[in-house]
């Protein structure tokens, strides 16, 4: 954006002797000049030249934090008023061209930024506070928490939340829930997602079990979940395409899960997709950053503690409840894989043993294993597995968690695999 | 901990505090603009911050070795640092691909054979570390810099403005900027300020907002897109990419100029460009003028006859592209990119040999060029961006088979970000500079106003959640 170019199909502005790829040149040779050697722009050299000659050094304040030095009035009075024996700076390097531009004191740019931040946090402290909130519980939050409190307060007193809500209006959006990666493909008939509908309204396809998929008429596949559904979900998506009677929608959403529905109600969007899609079989995924403390009527729930454990087996509990619906809509819940990490398997360990406690108790959810999917002969994590090509792929991504997209192909496969028998498609 | 979020906010302006008021101890300050840095990079991993401690007293022992040395002995030194360097960037990064390479090559012979593949965690930023740590020790054994002091050697390979993503600095380019303190009196922030809120429009306002509405989608499931949308899916990856990376490399200038350095362009509007080679020239400069000078020159150049120069061509834009990435698609994208150099260089070859002079084509044929050059280039990022190669001829595949389907991703949105982002490439630096200069001459109190409204303008509009990078990866 306004980088440096004369957009006459030109090269750059002082780049004539500088040909990238057609330098001759050898070990005697001078070579090309750097940027930093190029004249400087018209009007660089009259003000920085004038302050910066080469060779010259500058003498500042002992200081560090001068209130003057860059204000257009008083350079030539500060420059007599230094203090003699005042440290000396470092000769500017010949890119030091500014143009016309004034320079600051640091000073002045510290007021600035000061009073950006401040100004800005004012003016958008509703986002503050909420980011704040949805912050893991712990002392972070604590005093992130306490510090947007008064925020808060000033900028409701003077009303400035009012431009924050002024866009939200105006983009028609809900802050809270903020799609972040939704590949969603017009359903005839399927009415907006968050549409407002009982989540206990009957669904048309009343028995999504009996349903006989054709490509007039697909089986409608809803996957979602944290950050684990997205590379899983688009594995999903492109494997459901290619049998022409599965129509998929991922709707994946980063940094949410089941622990925390102060930050994203999956609840609630669950069962606005469920009403809105009206989908004949769901997938989801969930787990990855669900290992968190939580606050509960006003308490703090330390993650792996019984209480934190039987609160994370409600919120299953509720989420699978809502994906059956009272359509008995089949389910297929995908447990969370090894970890590189060994304390993070041990988390998703326990995590998968509620999920797999809860879906024994509904008959129509089926819990899917991937943490021995991905584990190697001898039971441990590896990056390297068998892929769909049969060869070894690299099924993670750098974390050592989430799915690459070997790893995401391999266990949507598997996912499909149940789905295709349960509906006999080819 | 990534730029724009309230983390590195209060880091930074800790940071810039601390550095302007321990300016004048300049060796305090030195040591904390390290841990600082360390700190910085340390809130990813701190076990690999001990990777960049050995990689700096490895390569700062190579460079001083280059120096006092004579005769083999410098050579000695210069291949202990290549050998060190390029070891560690392959062990991490093309470890498992080279194995995994190797195992299908085998296989094409009748050798089933299954190589050991050990889980490896590849360290942010490792790739722009082990090119900076290159340039600064075969500058030594070319006489171009001194080895610099050991606090300022530190600095150099850690400083977290360029840390993670660039861009690519050098030695001869920042060693002069910490031989003395920085002039706390004169600071260009309204560059860095125009900077940094370019880069966060940039990224947070267009970059991830096409990502998510369109171009994952569409690499994603292709068949699920029309024609229209596929199109539009690969213009706006082009757009995307370089509103992330370019962002970033505007943020990061931008820090610098704030605590008193400067650093290189990284990009001058790269798709206004007429040739392949003028894009290189506009596109992530400093890692093109790495390849130049420290392989495309070493190879040869073109002192060895047209087609050594074709072969020194492809073979630089060849490792450029596993640079960026240790998969095969990565590999293709810098051998097209080669191929075009290679193309342009030939016919120009031709003209001379016939006696024609240089073309200077007309204001038409400049923008007949500039558009084939776009679609050179987005069709190249296809291959960059997608999976696999069968992905990415599914991509392509779509723009030709799905004319007359409905297209409701093709938002009034999702096509005005596009062309912005296309368009911003156009905007003269006059205009700018004249913005930066306008906003340099308000006062402290105003200049925070600005930037306030900037920062609200952004944090409202653009989407909730991390921003993560994609040059990170790399």
């Amino acid at each position: 954006m306004g980088e440096r170019d004369d957009h006459r199909g030109r090269r750059p502005t002082g780049e004539s002797g500088d040909d990238w790829f057609d330098v001759l040149w050898d070990e005697q040779e001078a070579p090309p000049p750097r940027r930093d050697e190029l004249p400087a722009r018209p009007g660089a050299a009259r003000v920085a030249g004038a302050a910066h000659s080469p060779g010259a050094r500058v003498s500042g304040p002992p200081t560090g934090l001068p209130l003057a030095g860059g204000a257009p009035s008083g350079q030539a009075r500060r420059a007599e008023h230094l203090p003699s024996g005042a440290r000396r700076y470092g000769r500017p390097v010949a890119g030091d061209a500014v143009g016309s531009r004034r320079q600051m004191p640091a000073g002045y740019v510290l007021l600035a930024l000061v009073i950006g931040l401040l100004l800005a946090g004012l003016l958008n402290a509703e986002g503050l506070a909420r980011a704040a909130k949805e912050q893991p519980v712990g002392a972070r939050r604590t005093v992130l928490v306490a510090f947007t409190k008064p925020l808060t307060a000033l900028s409701s007193a003077l009303r400035l939340h009012k431009a924050g809500d002024l866009i939200d209006r105006a983009l028609g959006r809900e802050r809270a829930v903020e799609d972040v990666d939704v590949h969603r493909r017009p359903t005839p008939g399927a009415t907006p997602s968050g549409a407002a509908q009982s989540s206990t309204s009957p669904s048309p396809n009343a028995s999504p079990a009996n349903k006989e998929p054709t490509a007039e008429d697909p089986l409608v596949l809803w996957v979602g979940g944290d950050s684990m559904a997205m590379v899983f979900g688009e594995s999903l998506e492109a494997l459901a395409e290619k049998t022409d009677v599965i129509d998929a929608t991922l709707d994946s959403h980063v940094n949410t899960g089941l622990s925390r529905p102060d930050y994203f109600d999956w609840p609630k969007r669950l069962r606005a997709e469920m009403d809105g899609l009206r989908p004949d079989v769901a997938v989801a995924v969930f787990g990855a950053n669900d290992w968190q403390n939580v606050e509960y009527e006003g308490q703090v729930l330390r993650r792996g503690s019984p209480e934190w454990l039987e609160l994370y087996r409600r919120r299953t509990s509720a989420a699978m409840d809502i994906l059956v619906g009272s359509a008995h809509r089949p389910v297929w819940w995908v447990g969370m894989p090894v970890a590189r990490n060994a304390e993070q398997s041990a988390v998703y360990r326990a995590l998968n043993k509620i999920y797999v406690a809860e879906a024994k108790k509904r008959p129509d959810v089926h819990y899917v294993d991937t943490y021995t999917m991905f584990c190697d002969a001898s039971g441990r994590y590896a990056d390297y597995l068998i892929g769909l090509s049969g060869q070894r792929e690299l099924m993670r991504q750098g974390d050592g968690i989430h799915w690459s997209r070997a790893g995401g192909d391999l266990a949507a496969s598997a996912v499909l695999d149940q789905i295709k028998k349960r509906w006999r498609i080819e | 901990m990534l730029f724009p979020t309230i983390t590195f906010a209060v880091f930074f302006l800790a940071v810039f505090i601390v550095s302007w008021l321990t300016m004048p101890a300049f060796r305090l300050w030195k040591l904390i603009m390290i841990a600082a840095s360390y700190v910085f990079y340390g809130a990813w991993s701190w076990k690999f911050c001990l990777l960049i401690v050995a990689s700096t007293v490895l390569n700062q022992a190579c460079a001083v070795g280059v120096r006092r040395a004579a005769g083999r002995a410098r050579s000695a030194w210069l291949v202990a640092a290549l050998v060190g360097n390029l070891g560690l960037l392959g062990w991490f990064k093309y470890y498992g691909f080279f194995v995994s390479s190797l195992e299908d090559l085998l296989r094409a012979f009748g050798l089933g054979v299954s190589l050991p593949l050990p889980d490896i965690v590849l360290p942010v930023g490792i790739s722009f570390l082990t090119f900076r740590a290159l340039s600064y020790v075969i500058d030594v054994y070319r006489g171009k810099v001194e080895p610099g002091p050991h606090a300022d050697v530190a600095l150099y390979f850690v400083f977290f403005p360029y840390m993670m993503a660039g861009p690519i600095v050098r030695a001869a380019e920042f060693l002069p900027q910490v031989a003395s303190p920085r002039d706390p009196r004169r600071i260009d922030s309204s560059r860095a300020f125009w900077l940094i809120f370019a880069g966060l429009v940039k990224k947070m306002l267009i970059a991830d907002f096409l990502a998510v509405h369109l171009v994952n989608g569409v690499f994603a499931t292709p068949d699920g897109y029309s024609s229209l949308e596929a199109l539009l899916g690969i213009y706006a990856y082009a757009v995307q990419i370089y509103c992330d990376f370019s962002g970033y490399t505007d943020m990061a200038i931008g820090l610098g100029l704030l605590l008193g350095f400067r650093f290189p362009d990284n990009f001058r509007s790269p798709y206004a460009a007429v040739s392949v080679q003028d894009f290189w020239r506009r596109w992530h400069i400093t890692l093109s003028s790495w390849l130049r000078d420290y392989l495309y020159i070493p190879l040869g150049g073109n002192r060895k006859g047209r087609l050594r120069t074709y072969g020194n061509l492809v073979v630089t834009m060849l490792l450029g592209g596993l640079w960026h990435g240790a998969a095969w698609t990565f590999v293709a994208w810098g051998g097209l990119h080669g191929a075009g150099l290679a193309v342009e260089r030939f016919f120009a070859d031709r003209r001379k040999a016939f006696g024609l002079p240089p073309a200077e084509p007309s204001r038409a044929g400049i923008a007949l060029r500039r558009v084939a050059v776009f679609h050179f280039v987005a069709l190249c990022w296809v291959f960059f961006r997608a999976d696999s190669f069968t992905a990415a001829a599914r991509v392509i595949g779509r723009v030709f088979t799905a004319w007359g389907a409905p297209s409701p991703h093709a938002t009034a949105a999702i096509v005005g970000l596009t062309i912005a982002g296309i368009a911003m490439q156009y905007v003269p630096s006059r205009l700018t500079d004249g913005l930066q200069t306008g906003f340099s001459r308000l006062g402290p109190l105003a200049q925070g106003v600005v930037c306030a409204l900037a920062l609200f303008l952004i944090s409202a509009l653009g989407p909730q959640g991390p921003a993560l990078f994609l040059y990170f990866k790399f």
